[in-house]
């Protein structure tokens, strides 16, 4: 093989390689930047919603002083509903369904130090909406645990507030993971006791979140001829950042949270121009790819004559193509090594410049992953291609 | 293993309208193996075409050519390179060796394929065709006779069951053209392999079987 490599290897072009190497590298690493920049950023915007996804957004219509006094609720009609769906910036529309009964928690937590018992309300919203795997979001029928969602504002008043003052210690988010409460439900002439466990929080939903079939199947049994009607509602749109959800809901005087809306459209307009950037870095690997190709057929064809002479000696088309193939792997492989070493070199510069939004434990296996991947699959097309012109040799 | 080659009527495309006189094209000729030819013909007549055809890299003829009794024609390409690896060992007219490699190299490329000659071997059969000291030069340096005799020695490095030279001695001396005869008939007998030559006046001196006219 070494004969047969110094045999080809004269009419190789290096300059020509190189050109590959660096346009190669060039390619590479902007989108191994593109996408370790975004997966490094990304958290921070997610970390804002919690378990909802951040192209919903939570519609209510303001409480006024009149309609407290004249008892009437900032509730959605029917006809409300149906005009937001046809809205061509909605998608889809989900409705909070509150729980018709009394609800009661109590923590009874004595290895921590912490009694205390409460009235709460539960809500539930489409489970569509809700970010959380399926195997930790759900409920059936009878069952005694109940998954639920609260506020990291309940947790900040409990930690900040409510401990501070009583002397109690702090909770972790961890710890609270952990803590099973007592949940008393009342209603209907019956009276329940559950387990309710916190599997998360989020900044997004000032309730306390539970499935929907638990709602359904409570509000069943618990309330079974109370009504109700939305008071809010969850709305996915096609594009966070459309002028038209604002001045809709301004003139219906619907209230949404402005900077849930703009963190929305920072992240959309944060994907946009990851987009831009990972289509420019595609381009130019593509581009490197041509000139490998390109480069290696020129090589094939300045060769011809002695392709056919090894052909004559007793050459397999395998054997021939063997040292291009290898060629083709190796350049490959250092184009990803320098890119990976590279945006390694670079991301510790921009975490350095963006410790405050980055979390520095995410890690770039993804990234690395990705590139050799596009490495693993440009390889194997150039190798396609060289062995079809090896056959026409 | 190959025990014949059998011509059927063979005779290149362009020749297939022209009445022609030869022993081979447009006759049934069987070349056995372990039996020496020579093949005699003047320029232009197809020497070169047909062990080119017998070689499985050129098809332009009518007629048939089989390998004991399989149709070359019909080989794959997998079969074509085992054929070349173990069955027909070509000494080239144009010699079709690399210019870059050496000598040595040159002969290397084929030997480091079939495994079928020691180094020492190679060495003691390059000295005993007075290029000993050419082992280490790039061909491209060396003179056509020279080369000649270095395409030579990478012939015989295969098994084979037919050895096909194409006017092996046109720039060589009648003392190494000996030395060549002294090898091929010491391998003969040890490999027992077929001898096909062809000629355009100055011929391998070599005990025949048979001479063609082409």
């Amino acid at each position: 093989m070494k004969l047969v490599w110094k045999i080809i290897r004269q009419h190789m072009s290096i300059g020509q390689l190189i050109s590959f190497l660096l346009a190669n590298l060039i390619g590479l690493t902007i989108i191994c930047l593109a996408l370790q920049l975004y997966q490094d950023i990304k958290p921070a915007f997610d970390a804002q919603s919690g378990f909802i996804k951040p192209d919903y957004l939570i519609v209510s219509k303001p409480v006024s002083t009149l309609g407290t006094i004249i008892g009437s609720k900032p509730d959605f009609s029917e006809k409300e509903i149906n005009e937001l769906q046809s809205q061509s910036f909605v998608e889809q529309i989900g409705q909070f369904t509150p729980a018709l009964y009394n609800v009661e928690a109590r923590l009874d937590a004595s290895s921590l130090g912490v009694h205390f018992a409460t009235e709460l309300f539960f809500e539930s919203v489409p489970d569509q909406f809700v970010d959380v795997n399926s195997n930790r979001w759900h409920y059936e029928d009878g069952q005694k645990e109940i998954p639920i969602i609260i506020p990291y504002d309940y947790l900040n008043l409990y930690n900040f507030g409510f401990a501070q003052s009583a002397n109690l210690p702090t909770i972790s988010e961890s710890l609270i993971n952990k803590v099973t409460f007592t949940i008393i439900i009342e209603g209907n002439g019956h009276t329940e006791q559950f387990r309710g466990r916190i599997i998360g929080f989020s900044n997004r939903l000032n309730t306390f979140l539970v499935p929907n079939d638990f709602i359904q199947w409570s509000n069943n049994k618990f309330a079974p001829r109370s009504q109700h009607r939305p008071s809010r509602l969850i709305v996915q749109v096609t594009n966070p950042t459309d002028a038209e959800i604002t001045e809709y809901c301004e003139a219906k005087g619907y209230n949404i949270d402005q900077n849930k809306l703009d963190n929305s459209k920072t992240k959309w307009l944060l994907e946009i121009v990851m987009s831009i950037v990972l289509t420019i870095g595609i381009i130019i690997t593509l581009l490197s790819f041509y000139i490998l190709v390109l480069s290696i057929s020129l090589l094939i064809q300045k060769s011809k004559q002695h392709l056919q002479d090894l052909l004559l000696l007793g050459y397999s088309r395998k054997q021939i193509a063997l040292p291009y193939n290898i060629l083709i792997i190796t350049a490959n492989i250092l184009s990803f090594a320098f890119a990976y070493c590279l945006t390694s070199i670079v991301r510790n510069i921009y975490q350095h410049y963006l410790s405050s939004l980055i979390s520095a434990s995410g890690t770039t296996a993804t990234t690395a992953l990705l590139a050799a991947v596009i490495s693993l699959l440009l390889s194997a097309v150039n190798i396609i291609i060289i062995s079809r012109q090896i056959k026409k040799v | 293993m190959a025990k014949s080659i059998a011509l059927h009527s063979v005779i290149p495309v362009i020749f297939a309208n022209q009445a022609i006189s030869s022993e081979i094209w447009n006759q049934d000729v069987v070349f056995e193996k372990g039996k020496s030819y020579l093949i005699e013909a003047s320029s232009g007549k197809g020497k070169s075409t047909m062990l080119s055809y017998i070689y499985a890299y050129r098809n332009d003829y009518s007629g048939t050519i089989c390998i004991d009794d399989t149709d070359i024609n019909s080989l794959s390409e997998n079969d074509i390179v085992v054929l070349r690896q173990r069955v027909f060992a070509y000494l080239f007219q144009e010699l079709r060796l690399f210019p870059t490699l050496t000598a040595l190299e040159n002969i290397e490329v084929k030997n480091q394929l079939t495994r079928h000659k020691s180094r020492q071997q190679i060495e003691r059969l390059l000295e005993r065709l007075g290029i000993a000291d050419k082992a280490d030069t790039p061909v491209r340096l060396l003179s056509w006779g020279q080369q000649q005799r270095v395409a030579f020695v990478r012939t015989l490095c295969q098994p084979c069951d037919f050895v096909l030279l194409d006017e092996p001695i046109s720039h060589i001396d009648n003392q190494n053209a000996q030395t060549m005869v002294d090898i091929l008939t010491e391998e003969q007998s040890n490999y027992g392999f077929g001898i096909i030559t062809t000629s355009i006046g100055h011929h391998l001196p070599l005990n025949y079987n048979r001479t063609l006219q082409l």
